[in-house]
């Protein structure tokens, strides 16, 4: 591999990628930045097959998925998760691969990308987690960063911490 | 004495059923507080499912509200056994967005800073590893070597353990007089020190029969679950960030990368000896070549990250740290994603767990080499 | 009376200030020609029990760490080579049962929170508890977000606090010697222990649901 061309060799990837969904996925709109990083966004309905695609391609296919983040966007009623990937071990190839869904809660929910990428497991946990989002398909969708009595979702924008005051424990009254 | 040949029959509704087994979250030997609730067919797991979140301290909601200098510290706080490395990834990340040019030095610098880091990250894994598997005299040793770096962090940043050392735009302050003789006293007493824990542990038959052939982990399993790190390099997949998407000076230095191939526990260790001593090389090199100059850009006071979205990852002692940062063009992010190899690890060790016994989920644990503070954030 | 030589009154040792009754290790002159004590000198100390007791207790203090987050790290640290906290009789046990103190060092959130406090009553009594570094004391830095305590001691109660972020080595030497010295003036008096016994079963067979 060498390090030294890797923008330009990113350029190449990502046409070449740019192309094949251009051909294969009509409904995604991509963006190829300066960078050579890919921008691809797709409605939920075929979030699955372009994944398939992208991880399936040739000669870069990406393989490993890095990231998996929610975005709250609060003014447009729209919670994006972004799945952020690469190739390997010759990481020419970047995508970052985009849906969004609506912000409400019963109505929130994309694919899962476990079938395709099993990285993706404890990670759309979080991203359920923190914003509510639930992941058609995925395996074990349950909160794994906070507790299961816990109320909300709190990386979402109009969260609001709503428990009561601790107030401080003294030896006289400790109760065990 | 007289000699009874009565039998009692096995009772009709004697079964077999697994048991669960409760590990943490206050266990000596889950690297902090993780729980893992194991299922276990007398010696054998049959299921392992880590329970985490007992450390989350609601870093990403907190990043939406604290400027972008402000961060810094914060991000200490992650992946408290690596500051250096942490502050390197989003320090990285935020300059790439925003443009900001630093000087050739303070590259140099980070360069230094980040391989000392994983001296004594690896440092600090060695001990856990030890005393996990039962040999406490590591982790006295091992922590008696971090020391010395200890010492040189405090020379240069003033702190122990929380450095806030790199700033957006270079480092905080140049390295102070003496500080390049005592990094290369530290240097020439390293490798002796390495060969003696080697001799000691590696070889040691105890540790060859509790680390070969446990926790196998191929390297399409390795791609698939999103290893990264020594994790990936132990299962055979040749692909280290510093060397193949390069950040700060790593482009201008020669470094072994070492690979193992069965990806057990013994290859994640000998991988992890192997890049103690890479570090000590690239230390050595960065010494020798430091260019002079500034080390530190006057960035805005008030500064504003334009509109866009960026993913910015390093190569941290436990894998690839990546930092996705969406801006609207204010002072504060407006969502920031911290990829932590560990959270991502934490996912495969029921492959690597079962099947295996009950006592090499620690030595998994250990080779895994996880830190709460990332996990959870 | 016998033993001991009288304080002021003409001899040679300065009076001690009422109300303050320390162990005294006897020599030849402070015990008469004919006592059989004098055969087993140097190694005799005289003392109020209670101070007994209390240097016995305070001199070998064990700790459950409950290492959280960083914190832990300078803890173990502290524990290590260059800053023994062997030295002062305390080693790590990780068995609330077995320990006499427990250092809560580390942020405590909501969901540790619960499991915190099951460990301190299934500490024996008499107990302790040091906060060390800044989130144990009040929260730290991530005081005031939706899933972290302020502190510690609004689940437990605290008898050191440690501030710092984290705290060094030496400081938590500090704290420990503070805490020596709380322990120096504990009473004789027992805790009410059917009570105690009573807490600590309850919290046993509670479990860990939260």
């Amino acid at each position: 591999m060498n390090a030294t061309n890797l923008p330009a060799r990113r350029m190449v990837a990502g046409e070449a990628l740019q192309n094949l969904l251009a051909s294969r996925v009509p409904s995604a709109r991509t963006t190829l930045r300066p960078d050579g990083e890919l921008e691809v966004r797709v409605p939920a309905t075929a979030l699955v097959a372009t994944a398939r695609l992208l991880a399936a391609a040739e000669p870069l296919a990406l393989n490993y998925l890095s990231c998996v983040s929610g975005v709250d966007w609060l003014e447009r009623g729209r919670i994006e998760v972004v799945y952020t990937l690469h190739s390997m071990p010759d990481p020419a190839a970047k995508v970052s691969l985009r849906v969004e869904t609506d912000r409400e809660l019963s109505l929130a929910g994309v694919p899962s990308l476990t079938s395709v990428w099993p990285t993706a497991g404890y990670q759309e946990r979080e991203v359920f987690d923190l914003f509510g989002v639930k992941f058609e398909g995925h395996p074990d969708l349950r909160r794994i960063l906070l507790g299961e009595s816990f109320v909300g979702h709190p990386l979402r924008k109009d969260f609001l911490d709503q428990r009561p005051p601790h107030r401080r424990v003294t030896r006289e009254d400790y109760q065990p | 004495m007289t000699e009874t040949t009565e039998f009692r029959p096995v009772p009709s509704d004697l079964g077999e059923h697994e048991l669960l087994v409760n590990m943490g979250p206050s266990h000596p030997s889950t690297h902090g507080v993780l729980r893992v609730v194991l299922r276990v067919d007398g010696e054998k797991i049959v299921g392992t499912e880590p329970d985490v979140g007992f450390l989350h301290r609601c870093f990403e909601k907190m990043c939406e509200g604290w400027t972008y200098p402000q961060i810094v510290p914060l991000t200490d706080r992650t992946d408290y056994l690596s500051p250096m490395t942490c502050e390197l990834a989003y320090v990285t990340a935020v300059e790439k967005m925003a443009g900001i040019e630093v000087p050739e030095r303070a590259h140099w610098l980070r360069v230094i800073m980040a391989e000392l880091q994983r001296i004594a990250s690896h440092l600090v894994w060695f001990g856990s590893l030890g005393n996990d598997l039962g040999a406490t005299s590591p982790f006295i040793y091992a922590l008696r070597e971090r020391e010395h770096v200890m010492d040189l962090f405090e020379a240069v940043s003033g702190a122990r353990l929380t450095y806030s050392y790199m700033r957006l735009g270079g480092v905080r302050q140049d390295l102070v007089p003496g500080f390049a003789d005592k990094a290369r006293a530290f240097l020439k007493l390293m490798p002796g020190r390495i060969r003696e824990y080697e001799n000691l542990f590696m070889k040691n038959a105890i540790f060859l029969a509790r680390s070969k052939g446990v926790g196998k982990f191929s390297a399409q399993q390795a791609i698939a679950y999103g290893a990264s790190g020594p994790v990936l390099r132990a299962s055979g997949v040749d692909f280290d960030l510093r060397r193949d998407e390069p950040y700060a000076a790593y482009a201008r230095f020669k470094f072994d990368v070492p690979l193992g191939s069965h990806g057990d526990v013994y290859d994640r260790a000998v991988c992890r000896f192997g890049e103690l001593r890479a570090s000590l090389d690239i230390i050595g090199q960065a010494l020798d070549g430091l260019p002079g100059g500034d080390v530190l850009v006057k960035v805005p006071k008030v500064l504003k990250l334009p509109e866009g979205d960026a993913y910015s990852r390093v190569e941290s002692p436990r894998g690839e740290v990546g930092l996705y940062i969406v801006s609207d063009g204010g002072t504060s992010p407006y969502r920031l994603k911290w990829r932590a190899p560990s959270f991502v690890h934490l996912e495969s060790l029921a492959l690597m767990c079962d099947g295996y016994m009950v006592a090499d989920v620690v030595a998994n644990i250990a080779a895994l080499d996880i830190v709460l503070g990332e996990v959870d954030r | 009376m016998g033993v001991g030589r009288r304080r002021g009154r003409g001899n040679k040792l300065p009076r001690r200030p009422k109300g303050v009754r320390l162990v005294e290790k006897l020599d030849s002159h402070s015990v008469p020609e004919k006592s059989p004590l004098r055969k087993v000198l140097p190694g005799v100390f005289m003392g109020p029990v209670r101070q007994l007791f209390n240097w016995g207790r305070r001199n070998s203090l064990w700790y459950m760490t409950f290492g959280l987050a960083c914190c832990a790290i300078e803890m173990m640290a502290a524990a290590a080579a260059r800053w023994d906290f062997d030295r002062f009789g305390s080693f790590f046990r990780a068995s609330p049962r077995q320990a006499d103190f427990m250092f809560i060092s580390g942020t405590v959130n909501e969901k540790m929170a619960s499991r915190i406090k099951l460990l301190y009553d299934q500490m024996a009594e008499p107990k302790w508890i040091l906060a060390m570094g800044a989130c144990a004391c009040t929260g730290g830095p991530f005081t005031g977000t939706y899933n972290v305590v302020p502190g510690i001691d609004k689940v437990i109660p605290v008898d050191v606090y440690l501030p710092g972020c984290p705290p060094r080595p030496e400081a938590l030497i500090d704290a420990l010697l503070q805490l020596q010295k709380l322990v120096g003036q504990e009473g004789l008096r027992a805790v009410p222990r059917a009570a105690a016994e009573r807490a600590a079963e309850r919290a046993a067979e509670r479990g860990t649901t939260p």
